[in-house]
């Protein structure tokens, strides 16, 4: 059974530590073992609005809720993991995630727009790949075959930011019309790295001017580092302090979220 | 006009790989008109100087807004074109002439939609426009002229193509019926000649909106309005 090797960190951008913003970005994600033929890989991030009150609340209990109902649906599901499964999983994970929000603005009696976040949930397997996603960030993937070293590996973007004609009018999972904007997208391909990260990370990672193509020299090195890291919690430290150094911070002011998987070499 | 060079002067276009900051393009359009002579023009030029000093303060949003300077007087003249904020050096306008607001209304939203072209062209994200009209007077020009760029403005609004606001400067109430005629938005009158106040409060609407992720009215710092205008 694959084992997927996990990376994931946010951290607080520099504007929101000067205007006493806490980090409003979130990421969760699980490895599920459901039978021999299936062990799947479940992941969220969410990028809450710097606008919004309670986004930060927002986008943890967006990403831990979509985690936890995908989660549950792929470990209950004894069958392989069809495209029509897998996109009525997300679908139903989406739904899950909304009405969480929905039930915590009832809770707190505030309208569910103060908890605007956008939320993108993964679903990897060793044959299949699926991405639903409302708002920015994006998920990129590579699927070279087994063999093919981290420098040989093309880098596709599986799941794009959305947006209107302005920056700022950005997608929410807490907009009336969520449901037009989520976009779901299942691959069935071996997929051997997973990429998904907030708005914050796009300039770095994405190419705006060639349609937002994947930026190999971004990918390639974070990759290779990642292929070897075997302790999870001093490899997030160093993610952490990668992603809050100055030279970084320089670029993007926002807060940031950048989770990376492989399946582990071992396991093959 | 200003003569110093800003990195752009020297190599065009290189200001989004060097900045790849999003940006708020902001346009004022300045009545020149004869009778913008003395105190006025004098008062706004310091309104000027105030928020180019005031947006420099805020690091995020002289790197995003975009200032540019359109004035009408006896014809529309591009005093300052597209610069961000930070390198933004205040002009001393000069008023003399007729009231040429219509030729000033079609340049400024000609010159909106060539920008945004340019940003979309250089894979640049961008914010609404912002149109700021500043008149103490009323147009000049024939009444079909009048009529046809106070639609092509209002067509422009309706499909959120820029968000336009028209204040007013020493307008009798006759002048402020016609001006909202023309306006898509309820003209604001500026209360007594307080540019300074005014242009504060531009500064940090941009700075509210440079930085917002939502296209709400609310980031247009719409309490303090008051400060300065009457509605």
């Amino acid at each position: 059974m694959p084992t997927w090797r996990v990376v994931s960190a946010s951290v607080t951008g520099a504007s929101h530590l000067r205007n006493g913003q806490p980090c409003q970005d979130y990421q969760d994600f699980r490895c599920v073992s459901a039978n021999a033929s299936h062990g799947a890989l479940v992941a969220a991030v969410a990028d809450g609005a710097g606008s919004a009150r309670l986004s930060a609340d927002g986008s943890r209990i967006a990403a831990c809720a979509a985690v936890r109902k995908a989660s549950c649906l792929v470990s209950r599901h004894i069958h392989p993991l069809y495209e029509a499964v897998l996109k009525e999983v997300l679908e139903e994970t989406a739904r899950a995630a909304r009405k969480e929000l929905e039930a915590e603005s009832c809770r707190r009696e505030v309208p569910i727009r103060r908890f605007a976040t956008t939320l993108i949930i993964a679903i990897c397997t060793a044959d299949a790949i699926a991405a639903a996603q409302i708002g920015d960030g994006a998920v990129v993937i590579s699927e070279s075959a087994a063999e093919s070293s981290v420098e040989e590996r093309e880098y596709l973007l599986f799941s794009s930011p959305q947006r209107g004609e302005y920056a700022n009018e950005t997608k929410f999972i807490t907009s009336n019309d969520w449901r037009e904007s989520l976009a779901i997208r299942v691959r069935r391909a071996p997929i051997r790295d997973l990429a998904m990260f907030t708005d914050g990370m796009q300039s770095l990672a994405l190419n705006a001017s060639a349609g937002n193509a994947p930026f190999a020299p971004f990918f390639t090195p974070m990759f290779r580092w990642a292929n070897k890291q075997n302790d999870p919690h001093s490899a997030k430290e160093t993610l952490e302090g990668f992603l809050s150094s100055p030279r970084v911070i320089a670029r993007v002011d926002d807060d940031k979220t950048l989770l990376l998987a492989n399946l582990s070499d071992t396991a093959r | 006009m200003t003569t110093d060079f800003t990195p752009n002067d020297l190599i065009p276009d290189v200001e989004f790989v060097e900045n790849p900051e999003p940006r708020c393009p902001c346009v004022l359009l300045v009545d020149v008109s004869t009778s913008m002579y003395g105190d006025k023009i004098n008062q706004l030029n310091d309104g000027l100087a105030t928020f180019s000093r005031h947006i420099k303060t805020d690091t995020l949003a002289s790197l995003r807004t975009e200032v540019a300077i359109i004035t009408f007087g006896s014809r529309a003249e591009i005093v300052q074109d597209f610069v961000t904020a930070d390198d933004f050096v205040p002009p001393t306008l000069i008023a003399n002439g007729t009231t040429m607001m219509s030729a000033g209304i079609d340049l400024a939203l000609d010159k909106l939609e060539e920008r945004k072209q340019l940003y979309r062209d250089n894979g640049i994200d961008y914010y609404r426009p912002m149109l700021l009209i500043l008149t103490d007077g009323l147009p000049t020009e024939p009444a079909d002229v009048v009529k046809a760029a106070s639609d092509r403005l209002k067509q422009a609004e309706t499909d959120k193509r820029v968000a336009a606001f028209t204040v007013s400067i020493e307008v009798n109430e006759t002048g402020k019926e016609i001006l909202k005629e023309i306006s898509p938005r309820q003209p604001l009158a500026l209360q007594g000649l307080r540019f300074t106040t005014m242009f504060e409060w531009l500064s940090n609407s941009m700075a509210r909106v440079s930085a917002s992720r939502t296209d709400d009215e609310i980031s247009l710092d719409l309490d303090s309005l008051k400060d300065w205008a009457a509605i």
